[in-house]
């Protein structure tokens, strides 16, 4: 949980990189777009997903644009709000009508509504394409490109804060890390990374920096299409059998239609990874075979028995090794994963078989609780799944069944339908019984866990008179056993409601409502008692945003957030006003924030992403009284030289210790100063 | 008199209890018609409580501004400004306030400058005194530093986009910030309807009150009248007045209704030269 929301937290901060550190470069609508799809990760704290892949993958794309007429090349599948059938539409279109003059020509093509167009756009160009050239290796080393980060984050109230006493290292981070890369094709990556209070070079650091990655990722050469060594990620079907990395369900599409299955890993994702060698093989116009292989040690979590034995009870994935607790989780278990994936495809037709076989050096035996029984044992499990992905006319039908060791059960399914260019209605429904267990399933649900849910939703979006874009989702679930917090079956829902519209090119204007009814242990009235019972309750969550961007100069952000649960008597409050400064023919960017934040109780926390640096990634968890300024700045030199720069400081007048009835001024002021340099440009 | 005692006994507790509230109330009659919106506004005094609004001025302005808060003399507050034009994109004001009496006062003292920036963006700094006392000689009298900070946008001729912040570092009054002086944020929009008719909304938050939503509504009814009708939100305000412009001199009358504390009339004036 832990990790998942760390991991949720940090993926914030990479999108903020790619929005506000780059200042106005991204589009407005963009930005917003973003922004809510990593807060929602945050506040669903359940949800697993990892960051770093993501976050390269758009910084490359942000900074190497893609041409949308290069309709041979698979590039534009690497963003993975598009799916193969709107690449396969975009290639029908260019064949029937010519090469696109303008990425606004993308609305007219039935299956890219707007919002789809909205955040591809800062990641595309409109160039007229002639050829795709040859893969050479002459041309790979001529033309490939390097690029070096390194970056130092400071904690200045860390250091003399008696609450880290148990660190062994200093509460700064250190991180580097290589790259080189050829187009599309080659990727290869050494990376380094210490969190704050790890050790370096240190007793328990001997090595250095507490976690290193190595990476090379070949793709597209004949009819190997991937071929991954060392750190890699795996996707395949629609998540329920394997799905490595990062999960993001942009535009409430439930749909996932990877292209290539294996992936290059975060470079500082340091638990969602695999760990050997991936191949992906055309065998034929229709078929397709990947395999891979991992072996790699995992944290774990353990207790000693009474005959001194260690019995494992869950993995731990943080990846934080800053106490001597921690450092002992390290490296205590063996996993290897075999596994494998066969796709047909065939005109509009996707079918595939998955398989992947897991074993642990050491049993996992859970700490007995009432709402893990079902939880996996073991150390040893295996997958077999089936999944398609048909297009029919204007209808996407989608769909995933999988089985474990057991052979438990999970089924997944859903339907997209492009009604025009700007409605979209999507359908779709998930049974996942109670004693299914897969580490690597990622798909839709209302938990990381994907297990013991059934549920079904549907999603529309569709212009309104006045121009008015609106999205609306409404999603109905039941556990049928209890849960971690719900200790009975339960029901829940969730509906969403997005209105947006365009004044002129400058201004946009976003109004979104979130209401969720779900249940929750309350304890017992009798307080003798310790029976915890669940009841529903309800959450609400209204936010209004103003972007007004006058030149590409200047941007200004505006941001409202109310949010309001049914167990809490005030409501939580937050307001920012940011502003971006790019001067024309300068080589530096300036981005302040102003934050003010009134959330006394925890049920209203607030989310609120800002920019980082690239790379990094931080969304500011609102909880207090208080007030937030941001400040970064980047310079660069020659183009192949950046030098970064964020300060960033929280003032509380009430903190969440004030807030628990701990001491007034401790933490009062919460500092962080980041420092980073960038040598050579991909 | 069991009022005034339960006003100022909320003005003393509030002062004594943990914070210091420089309470301090909008400027100028217009405002406090209008519920209390001010960081959207155009004229002199919405300029001198969103210091960016300042570049609309085209001449050398003097005005005063009084208002007898909830009709308790020992409240009432004092404005006096002036603002000038430096160039054709930037200007200066000054500022003073005092609200209270010798029993209890705060009074403030704001050099203000703003910049336009192209014609679409216009920017401002206040740099603020403050001082905050009381006649009882057990307690200390204040004397601080502050600042604040203001942006207004105007993506096209009707519609004006305000942000203001004052006092964005919270200072504190003391060495162990037992006691502080809040940030306040205000962001607010105008919108101008027809030419005769135009809508305000604001948002404030205080970090020391709830978040306050503020509209007003102001109609020209005749060339040179107005009529102004507002409310707000936290704590629940009703508020209508008039506004007189004549041959360079602008008159405003106000009056503000408190749903538990009453009424508070309010007036302000000012020339344009």
């Amino acid at each position: 949980m832990r990790h998942s929301h760390r991991l949720k937290i940090q993926i914030i901060v990479g999108l903020i990189l790619l929005t506000t550190m780059y200042g106005t470069a991204f589009s407005q609508s963009s930005i917003s777009h973003w922004a809510e799809y990593l807060e929602q990760l945050c506040e669903e704290n359940e949800s697993a997903i990892s960051e770093s892949d993501i976050l390269e993958t758009l910084e490359y794309y942000h900074e190497n644009k893609i041409n949308i007429n290069d309709t041979s090349s698979q590039e534009l599948l690497n963003l993975f709000f598009i799916n193969e059938y709107q690449h396969k539409a975009l290639k029908a279109y260019i064949a029937q009508n010519g090469q696109l003059l303008s990425a606004e020509e993308l609305k007219t093509i039935y299956s890219f509504d707007l919002e789809t167009v909205r955040l591809l756009t800062p990641f595309i160009k409109v160039e007229p394409f002639h050829e795709r050239e040859q893969l050479e290796l002459r041309k790979i080393v001529r033309h490939g490109k390097s690029n070096l980060t390194a970056g130092w984050n400071i904690y200045p109230q860390k250091l003399t804060s008696n609450a880290d006493s148990t660190h062994l290292g200093d509460p700064s981070r250190l991180y580097f890390r290589y790259r080189f890369q050829y187009k599309d094709n080659i990727i290869f990556t050494l990376s380094g990374d210490k969190d704050s209070g790890e050790e370096l070079f240190g007793n328990s650091q001997k090595q250095g920096f507490d976690f290193y990655s190595l990476s090379l990722l070949i793709k597209n050469i004949g009819k190997l299409k991937a071929l991954a060594i060392g750190s890699y990620n795996v996707q395949l079907g629609q998540g329920l059998t394997f799905w490595n990395g990062s999960n993001i369900n942009f535009n409430n599409s439930f749909l996932k239609t990877p292209t290539r299955h294996i992936k290059a890993a975060g470079a500082f994702d340091e638990s969602n990874f695999l760990n050997g060698a991936a191949t992906e093989v055309e065998i034929s116009k229709h078929l397709s075979i990947t395999t891979f292989f991992s072996l790699k040690h995992c944290d774990a979590n353990f207790t000693v028995d009474s005959n001194s034995n260690y019995v494992f009870n869950s993995l731990y994935t943080s990846g934080l090794h800053r106490t001597e607790n921690e450092i002992l989780k390290k490296n205590t278990l063996d996993e290897q994963i075999i596994g494998g994936h066969i796709k047909y495809s065939k005109n509009t037709l996707n079918l595939g078989l998955s398989y992947y076989h897991q074993s642990l050096s050491s049993p996992i035996v859970p700490k007995e609780n009432f709402y893990n029984y079902f939880y996996f044992k073991g150390d040893e499990n295996q997958c077999l799944g089936v999944d398609f992905c048909y297009l029919y006319k204007r209808i996407i039908l989608f769909g995933e069944s999988t089985w474990d060791i057991e052979w438990n059960n999970a089924t997944m399914a859903g339907l997209k339908l492009y009604a025009n260019s700007s409605t979209i209605f999507t359908l779709y429904a998930r049974c996942y019984d109670k004693a299914f267990n897969n580490t690597y399933a990622s798909a839709l649900g209302k938990s990381s866990n994907i297990k013991n849910e059934k549920g079904i939703g549907a999603n529309l979006s569709c212009i309104l008179p006045g121009n008015i874009h609106a999205t609306t989702n409404v999603d109905l679930y039941h556990f049928p056993h209890p849960k971690y917090q719900i200790y009975s079956p339960s029901n829940g829902m969730e509906y969403k409601l997005k209105l947006a519209k365009e004044f002129g090119n400058h201004t946009y204007l976003q109004l979104t409502l979130r209401h969720q009814n779900k249940a929750k242990n309350i304890a017992s009235a009798n307080s003798n008692s310790h029976i915890a019972y669940p009841e529903n309750y309800t959450l609400n969550h209204l936010q209004l945003l103003l972007n007004y961007s006058p030149s590409d100069t200047w941007n200004f952000n505006s941001r409202i957030f109310v949010s309001k649960s049914s167990n809490c008597k005030s409501n939580g409050f937050a307001m920012y006003q940011e502003a971006a400064y790019k001067p024309p023919l300068s080589n530096i960017r300036l981005a302040t924030r102003y934050t003010i934040f009134d959330v006394e109780e925890f049920e209203n926390v607030i989310y609120s992403y800002e920019q980082d640096l690239p790379l990094q990634m931080y969304v500011p968890q609102l909880y207090g009284v208080g007030s937030r300024i941001l400040f970064i700045a980047k310079w660069t030199m020659k183009n192949d030289f950046a030098l970064h720069l964020k300060y960033g400081i929280y003032i509380y007048q009430k903190n969440s210790s004030t807030l628990s009835g701990s001491s007034y001024n401790k933490d009062r002021l919460k500092q962080e100063i980041k420092l980073q340099l960038n040598i050579g440009r991909l | 008199m069991r009022k005034k005692c339960l006003i100022f006994t909320i003005f003393l507790a509030t002062f004594f209890g943990g914070v210091s509230q420089f309470a301090f109330p909008v400027c100028g009659a217009r405002s406090s018609a209008l519920g209390g919106n001010t960081v959207a506004l155009s004229d002199f005094w919405s300029a001198m409580d969103n210091v960016a609004g300042l570049t609309n001025i085209s001449n050398f302005n003097m005005g005063a501004a009084f208002s007898n808060n909830f009709a308790l003399a020992e409240l009432s507050s004092k404005t006096v400004a002036i603002a000038s034009p430096l160039s054709k994109t930037n200007a200066i004001g000054l500022k003073y306030t005092h609200i209270g009496s010798s029993l209890y006062f705060e009074q403030m003292i704001a050099l203000e400058f703003a910049q336009m920036i192209g014609q679409k963006i216009s920017l401002g700094i206040e740099l603020d005194y403050l001082n905050c006392g009381t006649s009882d000689v057990f307690y200390d009298e204040y004397h601080l530093f502050t600042f604040a900070t203001a942006i207004r946008l105007y993506p096209s001729k009707n519609l004006v986009i305000g942000f203001y912040v004052f006092n964005p570092t919270s200072i504190a009054t003391n060495n162990d910030y037992s006691q502080y002086v809040p940030a306040i944020m205000k962001l607010g929009t105008e919108y101008q309807i027809t030419p005769d008719f135009a809508a305000y909304m604001e948002i404030e938050k205080n970090m020391l009150a709830k978040e306050c939503v503020k509209t007003g509504v102001e109609y020209r009814f005749f060339k040179h009248f107005y009529a102004r009708v507002g409310f707000a939100s936290n704590p629940m305000i009703y508020s209508f007045g008039i506004g007189v412009e004549h041959n360079k001199w602008f008159f405003d009358f106000s009056s503000q209704v408190h749903t538990a504390l009453g009424i508070s009339p309010s007036i302000s004036m000012h020339h344009s030269f």
